[in-house]
């Protein structure tokens, strides 16, 4: 991976304007103080696209079934004796589905137009791997021609015009999705842990200050690159130590009267709130909640899941709303697939086919978008067929949200939804 | 990730964790943890002096093991000079990979075998008394309790600090290339008796036949916990192990059907778990009807599948990509590949033979391989342990490996962990600069490599053998200088050699 010496001088830039004085050490690598005319000056950076995408990857395969309930389709009762959650229990979005019960904080947002779902989405000969079926969903090349994840390759095409441009995964590796052929998305983990201990805390605070300096240094120090990994090690390290101090700044000045719920996918979604509204200002924000594979004793699993899913993005959409952010916001959740229609002898589900997405957001027209799968007919292996390619979902993304060309992204043209 | 041992409270406690272990260090001085620091001086001790010497020192149980350890390991003739050593990466990169690391005196004694017998003595672990083998992770040997946090703490530790004890480490790298592979969650799983049961099945079938081993896990109760296979009914087959032994464990998508998936389901019907923790098999709850799988009919039950799936072709070439991977290097070529699978044919499925004829490969000693690893968190981990002879508390290291994305036995999904430079980004990196802070030496050790060679050159080879570059050592001397304590100069000049992006190749 080629160091980006555009971003790092971006975050030094930004970092010194924050009150970080970049060592500019004689050992330092050659070029991070050369070519500033590639910077975007400070005073331009407040005019730069303020839009966010934060995309929910919920993993494991959600049961889309019991997510948005077809509970106008007889079918759905009979094949799932145990499973199968009573209309009136349903929070209805229309005459024919509704909401998971525990899901009324979304179903909230419904109502006031933020919500589109998307019925039905899924692609053609669809894979029942996890493993697969999730690079798919990733990469957004059934046919494998990308190994690029697709908001990767959204990077690597938006770098080269405007270096600013970042995204951060809040967990502690990255997922395919944000990892393109040059460019990847910083990771926090937690907002704990993304900062740099000093040696000996407080007996000699300004030499830890000077030790904790020389890290950077040590990036930078042989210019001989030993290999590509030494590369990336060394990008990492420098983005690390300037990203660290903005962020941990930013959250010593954020405040907030929304109520999060307290679990660790809330924890991050306020994380995201604080890194959003930092200087680092990443165009995207990905995060993923696990344990949807639900092959036994599905219904308290799920129900607990969907519930932080839908109260934790409910949160956080009131959070960037009380800061007049809502517009500026764009939430999209989705899973590697659905699950079987007919339930298995262990409570539970297998692995299925198409699935719902949610879009949420202030610029969002709400609805239902795409049809329902027919629960009565089914593909050879007993699973739904989508309705909906999932890549025309990413291809409105792109173009109505980011103003990238999906094209160029996607590799070929899907028909766009009217979300936006 | 799929699931996360530690929780919301837990991190924002870290903080104020590792704070408080770092204030214990500076207190304490480095001053001796002697009793955590007694097996690892042993340890020393057995490879590069006579048994007899320690005698006063530890009980006879220990002394027993100590000479039989000394002349296994050293049991060549000590003027074996066989392979000259004029290259001096070449033990340090084998014992970077087939263990975890080694100190000065271990490398040594590595060194005055000669490559080729430090190979074979790394391979015939078994001839080797295991120190290690005296201790049991402090959990709860039953499935009674609801564990603790503690007790996941103790269970990391355990096997951590088997890899940075064990005179057999590459018994250590080979269960954690297993643990990998049979990629097992304690998030599922909840009970760490059954991982620590399963990691036994995986140590005692290390570099065994792997058929044995795929039956093995096949009826383990930690493996029937983690992909259902205690829920799989003759009336309503469950989807999930009939799956991923051939997509993950054995052959590798492309060579089944959706079909195939079916009748391996069929065929793995009617496993349980008692209550004390063993799993059994009860034929009133298992299909036994005929199933068509790969091409072949037949009434199949559990060992059917595992034989024909131990014995395809494609378990061949997938195992065989996958241990030259773990080893050497990523994408090796179709001859390297063809070359191992045949090796694991001939031998029907011994992997010892495969490592073997990994280890003594020309790929494995070339420079595409030498350094073209980023380490693993437990890479990262492990050896700066063991290189450096020091320790940290159990709480610590968990913490931390978590953090890193790598807390063993707690694997993010049925695929393992991610390898090369998926390892690397802002948030580990960090996690990469701060764990030097919270390592524990035992007597100072370090301190006096330092006062007799005040550049660092010979405390940072310690870390990496093959040198800094003089730049890069050039920085952390002008940083270490400005301390004016001995004990905290030693700790900056080991916490930036651990940030450099040369420690952190493998």
């Amino acid at each position: 991976m080629p160091v980006n010496v555009a971003r790092r001088l971006f975050l030094q830039q930004i970092a010194q304007s924050a009150g970080r004085v970049p060592s500019l050490n004689p050992l330092s690598f050659g070029p991070r103080i050369l070519d500033l005319s590639n910077l975007v000056p400070p005073d331009q950076v407040e005019n730069l696209n303020n839009r966010t995408l934060v995309v929910v990857q919920l993993s494991g395969g959600n049961d889309g079934l019991n997510t948005l309930v077809p509970h106008s389709q007889q079918a759905y009762y009979s094949n799932r004796p145990t499973l199968a959650l009573n209309k009136s229990d349903v929070l209805q979005l229309d005459g024919d589905v509704g909401l998971h019960p525990n899901m009324t904080a979304l179903q909230s947002l419904f109502k006031d137009n933020h919500v589109a779902v998307v019925q039905g989405a899924g692609y053609p000969n669809p894979n029942r791997s996890h493993y697969e079926s999730m690079a798919i969903w990733q990469t957004a090349a059934p046919d494998q021609s990308y190994h690029t994840g697709w908001l990767g390759r959204y990077l690597d095409n938006a770098h080269s015009v405007d270096s600013s441009v970042s995204a951060v995964e809040l967990d502690a590796l990255l997922s395919p999705t944000i990892v393109g052929a040059n460019e990847r998305a910083m990771a926090i983990q937690s907002l704990q842990t993304f900062k740099v201990l000093p040696l000996t805390k407080a007996t000699s605070p300004a030499v830890d200050e000077s030790a904790i300096k020389s890290l950077d240094s040590l990036q930078c120090s042989s210019c001989q690159e030993y290999n590509n990994l030494v590369n990336a090690l060394m990008q990492a390290g420098l983005d690390a130590l300037t990203a660290s101090d903005i962020v941990q700044q930013a959250s010593a000045n954020y405040q907030t009267s929304v109520q999060y719920p307290k679990n660790d996918f809330s924890n991050r979604l306020k994380l995201a709130t604080k890194v959003v509204t930092s200087r680092l200002k990443p165009t995207i924000v990905y995060l993923q909640i696990g344990g949807f594979d639900t092959h036994a004793v599905q219904a308290d699993t799920q129900a607990n899941l969907l519930k932080t899913v839908s109260d934790g993005i409910s949160a956080f959409y009131q959070d960037m709303d009380s800061k007049d952010k809502a517009d500026d916001t764009l939430i999209m959740t989705f899973s590697e697939f659905g699950r079987r229609v007919k339930e298995n002898g262990s409570k539970g589900t297998d692995h299925g086919t198409a699935e719902p997405m949610f879009l949420i957001g202030g610029r969002v027209n709400g609805g239902l978008y795409g049809t329902y799968p027919s629960l009565s007919n089914l593909d050879s292996n007993g699973d739904l067929q989508y309705t909906v390619d999932f890549r025309q979902v990413y291809t409105t993304v792109l173009q109505d949200w980011l103003g990238a060309d999906p094209t160029q992204i996607l590799n070929s043209q899907f028909q766009k939804l009217s979300i936006f | 990730m799929v699931g996360k041992m530690v929780d919301d409270s837990s991190r924002t406690l870290f903080i104020e964790f590792c704070v408080a272990e770092i204030d214990k260090l500076r207190r304490n001085k480095f001053q001796d943890a002697r009793t955590e620091m007694n097996r690892r001086a042993f340890l020393k001790l057995a490879l590069v002096t006579s048994a007899g010497a320690v005698a006063g020192y530890y009980g006879p149980e220990l002394l027993t093991l100590a000479n039989t350890s000394v002349q296994s390991l050293a049991g060549l003739p000590e003027s074996d000079n066989s392979v000259p050593m004029n290259d001096d990466w070449q033990i340090p990169h084998l014992l970077r990979r087939a263990g975890f690391g080694a100190s000065p005196d271990e490398l040594a004694s590595y060194e005055n075998l000669g490559v080729t017998e430090a190979v074979n003595n790394l391979l015939n672990y078994q001839n080797i008394e295991d120190l290690s083998i005296l201790s049991q992770p402090d959990i709860t040997m039953s499935l009674e309790k609801k564990p603790t946090q503690d007790e996941i703490v103790n269970l990391v530790w355990w096997w951590v600090d088997r890899m940075i004890q064990s005179l057999r480490p590459l018994e250590e790298r080979m269960t954690l290339f297993w643990h990998n592979h049979f990629a097992t969650a304690i998030y599922k799983v909840r009970s760490p008796f059954l991982m620590y049961k399963q990691n036994q099945l995986l140590r005692n079938y290390a570099t065994g036949n792997f058929e044995d081993l795929l039956m093995g896990i096949t009826e383990d109760p930690a493996m029937l916990i983690w992909l259902d296979g205690a829920r799989n009914r003759k009336a309503a087959p469950n989807e999930n192990y009939g799956r991923e032994i051939m997509e993950v464990f054995t052959m590798g998508v492309g060579n089944y059907t959706e079909d195939d998936v079916k009748a391996a389901a069929r065929a793995f019907t009617g496993y349980g778990i008692d209550k004390s923790g063993n799993s059994y098999f009860n034929a009133n709850q298992h299909d036994d009807g005929s199933k068509t799988f790969l091409g072949q009919t037949g009434n199949f039950g559990p060992k059917d599948i595992v034989n024909i799936l131990a014995n395809h072709p494609a378990t061949a070439k997938t195992l065989s990509q996958k241990l030259f991977s773990y080893f050497a290097y990523d994408n090796p070529s179709n001859d390297t590949i063809t070359r191992l699978a045949n090796v694991y044919t001939d031998s029907n499925g011994n992997i010892g033979q495969v490592v073997s004829a990994i280890l003594n490969s020309d790929e494995f000693w070339s420079s595409q391989s030498h350094l073209g690893q980023v380490k693993s968190p437990v890479d990262y981990v492990a050896t700066a342990m063991r290189f450096l002879g020091a320790t940290v508390t159990p709480k610590a290291a968990a913490y931390m490996l978590n953090n890193m994305g790598q807390l063993p036995f707690d694997p993010p999904s049925v695929f393992g962990w991610p390898s090369g430079a998926a390892w690397i980004n802002t948030s580990t990196i960090i996690d990469r600069f701060n764990f030097p802070l919270l390592l524990q030496s035992d007597d100072g050790a370090t301190t006096t490599t330092l006062q007799s060679d005040p550049s660092g050159d010979s405390l940072s080879r310690v870390l990496f053998p093959e040198g800094l570059p003089s730049d890069v050592l050039q920085v952390i001397q002008n940083s270490s200088n400005s301390y004016s304590d001995d004990v905290e100069k030693t700790r900056n000049l080991i916490r930036l050699t651990m940030s450099t992006p040369y420690y952190n190749l493998n």
